[in-house]
């Protein structure tokens, strides 16, 4: 008799348990209201560089269907692997690897155009996403490399071929001297060098 | 565990002479945010302008002595595992032929902004870039108070003391002449309390002076640019106020006044024994000179370069000094210490200036975690090394800030660049929008008027024929109905636009790609004849089987070419024709350039079938 | 790896040796009252450590002569003979190598345990301890207080957790906790094992407290039961506090003011 009390008073408390824990987790998570909608704060951590590479028409669309969970989180490789562990730690998924035919992440580079082959075509100025290049039809036209994204996808249009990508400038606030800091390369602590 | 009873006393370079070294074999200069503007071979006198400020955080660099430049090219920086920069080696040729630049006459009508740009001309750098920000200067703000740091109390350093006590009356005239021109409200020469001489030698100068001497009590990272705003600015000056490095005002006075751009330094060069040397070194002599000069050799040293804290060993003593190379450590080389597991003793958190719990920051940093490193107060970080030099365990504390507070600069500097985009995407979607919508106003304006011309011409001719009246009169109906149906059009999408506009959208996009589409068709067209081209040249028996391939390739692309264009003309002149129908004839020019499409690709694909 | 060129406190072998030299005294007097027998506890008793904490970095495959280098080990199997002179020689060596494994081997190595291996030894050693009163030590006790009192002026002493325990001994006095005092255990325990890190709170406040309820845990145990080894009941206490002191962490840790 004692040992099915015991048992009852277990399963009680156990119940019990359940219910504070349920209630504390429900308690402690942040509230889902005051946020933004989830596609807007899944496009705040992609890259923005409207490339297409993702197979959708820009950055916001595949935050909207990753919302609605018809596609995958590594399809961005601007964002890199960095950008896949950021969106599986907001969508709660399993951090998943690039496909093996995924395009190959680069660095980042920004657009030139050969300013002495271009025809003025306007063709790149209507394919570039963030409007970055400047330029009228029969004029000559030019990269603002401040505001190119690397998207390449002036690189097709283009019908004399005078886009070129070149690797990204390091600009003076990557870098200064009256600070003195370490490259960028991992620290492994325990390894000496 | 109080931060001034462990570190070592300053010391005075007291009595010792300021060295100069002698000329060194060569010279290796950066341009570091400035455009080069001498030619590999080029002779260059002293003081001569070898590249000028390309950015608002480059400064312009100036030969040091006269003589040819051997090389202009990527050289290696004075920075643990930094990527190459550009820079150029001078060959001095022992002359010292110098260019007798002019002194700026007339420098106390200069503007603040005027000055900035001056020093920037002149090579005079302060902390970061330029001594006077640019984009300080430009807002021409008006300055409450002026610091000049010459708060010297990181370990090892002289360099600041033996300015002023070698210097101390053109200190005085560069900070009168700061004073004159940026008109602070209160100017302050901030000093340590241990150096003494310093304060020795400025005391009797700053009597009759527009400025103040505040000697600091405070231990070591008083020095820094916050702590020393902390520490001397009143609350209401704390918004604009200057520190500049004493060093670089040193400079500014001898380039405003004297008109000599910055190309030496004062170096002090110490060594294991609490032997230190202080020497002027010409910007960009190898650090084996300086060595030299002091009576060592590079060979059998470590070398480190900056103060006892925060100093960093250096790869080789070939690189030349810049102007932030304040002091040299010259330490017997010694076994790499092992990294012992974090103890939990809390000595870093105990002699943290900041107040900063060093140990979580170090397991977050080590482990990526740069949220977290966030939380932790990363950026309150200062990093003056006082946990690395404490910690039992060795651990590199301050190696792993450095470059967390590095990746989480660069992880701000991609947000920004992503939101720009952004920003910049979705205006470019609005104006895609806004002009169709003009477009469509527009024509629906013009069938408009047509109409009501069509209805007056209906209207005049009364006395003609009865057919033709009706006639008229039904096309009168037809164009006063388009024109109506023009105007829902023209409402609809104020009343609801959800449905068209994103049919529109749909259709534009779809358009937009089609476009894409079509060229990179014709882009591997393109190339495909090139590179049949090329085979061509290469293989010249078979040149002429080849041409007459080609041929035909070249004309049935130029040919889907043309058809593309004229199905795109005529899309858009159907477009353009008839709003109401706009949707229909969208689509018929999508079908048509799918078409067009389709037909580059054939072309193309003829193509390659030919070349293979 | 940028080591800094100036180094403002010992290294962590350096700390563990000063720890040791801190204990001289005690050891001469512990040699002085016991004999020769004392003397080969304490060789046994370093051995087994030794042996037991290179056999444990083997194992963590890590190298073994840096980390025996650190002087932990032997650090602790001098602390262990100076807490068990009465205790059989078998028994200390087991003990000591048992809680090397098991408490600092056995979660990662030093820094990573969050028992104390003293306390652990002492605890694993206290069934076999032969019963009876224990005695006042008086000149172990005064031996040791010059020891810590000498690693405070050192700068090595954390001393918020003894602090905190003498404290609550001192105001339990009229409870009859003076005897308390007398005992070297008090002192070795209070002075070797509450000021290390890794078993304690990080911060000052954490510290303060955990030795508070030590001394409290230890003083109800000592009176309300029949318990008469205070060796033995504070290291009880400290194992035991010493499981809640992520939890001190927690609670007294904060990022501190914003600037």
């Amino acid at each position: 008799m004692t040992l099915v009390l015991r048992l009852l008073l277990l399963l009680l408390a156990i119940w019990l348990l359940g219910k504070v824990l349920r209630s504390s987790a429900q308690k402690l998570r942040p509230a889902t209201s005051t946020l933004p909608p989830l596609a807007e704060r899944i496009d705040a951590i992609l890259p923005q560089t409207q490339c297409g590479q993702c197979g959708h028409a820009g950055c916001l669309p595949y935050a909207q269907a990753l919302a609605r969970g018809e596609d995958s989180i590594n399809r961005c490789p601007p964002g890199g692997e960095d950008g896949i562990r950021k969106l599986a730690a907001l969508l709660h998924t399993d951090y998943l690897p690039f496909a093996a035919d995924a395009p190959p992440q680069k660095p980042k580079a920004v657009a030139l155009i050969d300013e002495a082959t271009c025809i003025g075509c306007t063709l790149c100025i209507q394919a570039c996403p963030v409007d970055a290049i400047l330029g009228s039809a029969k004029q000559m036209h030019t990269v603002l490399a401040d505001e190119c994204t690397g998207c390449e996808l002036c690189l097709a249009p283009c019908p004399v071929d005078c886009i070129s990508m070149r690797p990204a400038t390091s600009q003076p606030a990557d870098w200064r001297w009256g600070y003195p800091v370490i490259a960028i390369k991992a620290v492994k602590p325990g390894s000496s060098s | 565990m109080s931060r001034p009873s462990i570190l070592p006393a300053h010391t005075d370079p007291g009595s010792q002479p300021l060295l100069t070294t002698p000329l060194p074999a060569q010279l290796r200069l950066w341009l570091q945010g400035a455009s080069c503007c001498v030619e590999v071979g080029q002779r260059v006198l002293k003081h001569q302008l070898l590249a000028e400020a390309d950015s608002e955080f480059g400064v312009a660099v100036h030969a040091p002595t006269s003589g040819h430049i051997r090389a202009i090219g990527p050289l290696p920086q004075a920075l643990p595992d930094a990527p190459l920069l550009d820079g150029l080696q001078l060959q001095p040729d022992g002359l010292d032929e110098a260019l007798s630049l002019p002194a700026e006459s007339n420098w106390p009508a200069l503007s603040a902004l005027a000055l900035a740009m001056r020093l920037q001309d002149m090579g005079v750098m302060g902390q970061h870039g330029p001594l006077l920000p640019l984009a300080w200067a430009a807002k021409a703000s008006p300055l409450a108070l002026l610091i000049i740091n010459a708060v010297e109390n990181e370990p090892f350093l002289q360099a600041d003391s033996m300015l002023l006590c070698e210097q101390a009356a053109a200190v005085a005239e560069a900070m009168a002449m700061l004073g004159r021109i940026l008109q602070p409200a209160r100017l302050v020469l901030a000093i340590q309390q241990e150096q003494g001489a310093a304060i020795n030698a400025l005391r009797s100068l700053a009597a009759d002076q527009c400025w103040q001497l505040e000697v600091i009590q405070a231990p070591y990272p008083a020095g820094d640019e916050a702590q020393l705003l902390r520490a001397l600015a009143r609350p209401e000056e704390s918004g604009n106020s200057l520190c500049l490095p004493v060093a670089g005002v040193h400079a500014a006075g001898r380039a405003i006044l004297h008109g000599e751009p910055c190309i030496s330094r004062i170096v002090t060069v110490s060594t294991a024994l609490k032997q230190s040397h202080n020497m002027r070194a010409l910007l960009g002599s190898p650090v084996a000179d300086l060595l030299t000069c002091a009576g060592l050799s590079s060979q059998q040293h470590a070398l480190v370069h900056g103060g006892g804290l925060r100093g960093f060993a250096l790869p080789d003593a070939t690189i030349g000094i810049h102007q932030h190379s304040h002091c040299l450590l010259v330490r017997p080389r010694q076994p790499a210490l092992t990294a012992q597991p974090c103890i939990r003793c809390g000595d870093c958190a105990s002699i943290c200036p900041s107040q900063l719990q060093p140990q979580e920051l170090y397991w977050h940093c080590s482990r990526q975690e740069l949220a977290q490193a966030q939380h932790w107060r990363l950026a309150d970080c200062s990093q003056c090394g006082l946990c690395s030099a404490v910690c039992p365990s060795q651990l590199p504390l301050l190696d792993s800030f450095r470059l967390a507070s590095q990746q989480l600069l660069l992880a701000e500097q991609q947000q920004c660049a992503a939101d720009a985009a952004r920003q910049r995407h979705r205006f470019r979607q609005f104006r895609l929008e806004r002009d169709k919508q003009e477009k469509a106003q527009r024509l629906a304006e013009r069938a408009a008027q047509q109409a009501a011309k069509l209805a007056q011409q209906a209207a005049e001719p009364t006395s003609h024929a009865e057919p033709t009246a009706t006639a008229a009169d039904k096309q009168a109906a037809i164009a006063a109905a388009m024109a109506r149906a023009a105007e829902r059009q023209q409402q609809r999408p104020a009343v609801a636009p959800s449905v068209n506009s994103s049919e529109r959208e749909a259709a534009i996009a779809a358009n937009r790609q089609a476009a894409i589409e079509a060229a990179m068709a014709r882009a591997a067209a393109r190339k495909a004849a090139q590179e049949a081209a090329k085979a061509a040249a290469a293989d010249a028996p078979a040149m002429a089987k080849d041409e007459d391939q080609n041929k035909p390739g070249l004309n049935q692309q130029q040919q889907a070419l043309i058809q593309a264009a004229m199905h795109r003309a005529n899309a858009q002149k159907a477009a353009a024709s008839s709003s109401p129908a706009s949707l229909d004839q969208d689509k018929k020019a999508l079908i048509a350039a799918a078409m067009a499409r389709a037909a580059a690709r054939k072309a193309a694909g003829d193509e390659t079938e030919q070349d293979k | 790896m940028n080591t800094p060129v100036i180094r403002l406190a010992p290294t962590l072998a350096s700390r563990n040796r000063q720890q040791l030299l801190a204990l001289l005294p005690a050891i001469a007097i512990q040699l002085w009252q016991w004999g020769p027998p004392a003397l080969l506890a304490l060789a046994s008793a370093s051995a087994s450590a030794l042996l037991a904490d290179s056999l444990g970095l083997a194992w963590r495959r890590q190298a073994i002569w840096p980390g025996l280098r650190q002087g932990e080990a032997l650090l602790t199997a001098v602390l262990l003979s100076l807490l068990l002179p009465d205790a059989a020689v078998p028994l200390l060596c087991l003990c000591t190598g048992g809680a090397i494994l098991l408490l600092r081997q056995l979660f990662g190595g030093s820094g990573s345990s969050l028992f104390h291996p003293v306390a652990g030894g002492l605890l694993l050693a206290a069934p076999w301890l032969p019963a009876g009163l224990p005695h006042a030590d008086i000149p172990l006790s005064l031996a040791l207080l010059a020891g810590g009192l000498w690693l405070l002026w050192r700068g090595l002493l954390r001393w918020q957790a003894p602090l905190g325990l003498l404290l609550v001994v001192l105001i339990a006095l009229p409870v009859g906790s003076g005897w308390l005092l007398g005992q070297s255990a008090l002192w070795l325990l209070a002075g070797w094992v509450m000021s290390d890190g890794s078993a304690t709170p990080i911060t000052p406040r954490g510290r303060l407290v955990y030795g508070q309820a030590a001394g409290m845990l230890c003083i109800s145990f000592v009176t309300l039961t029949t318990q008469p080894d205070a060796g033995v009941t504070l290291a009880a206490c400290l194992l035991l506090l010493s499981a809640s002191a992520p939890l001190l962490d927690r609670l007294t840790l904060s990022p501190g003011p914003r600037t």
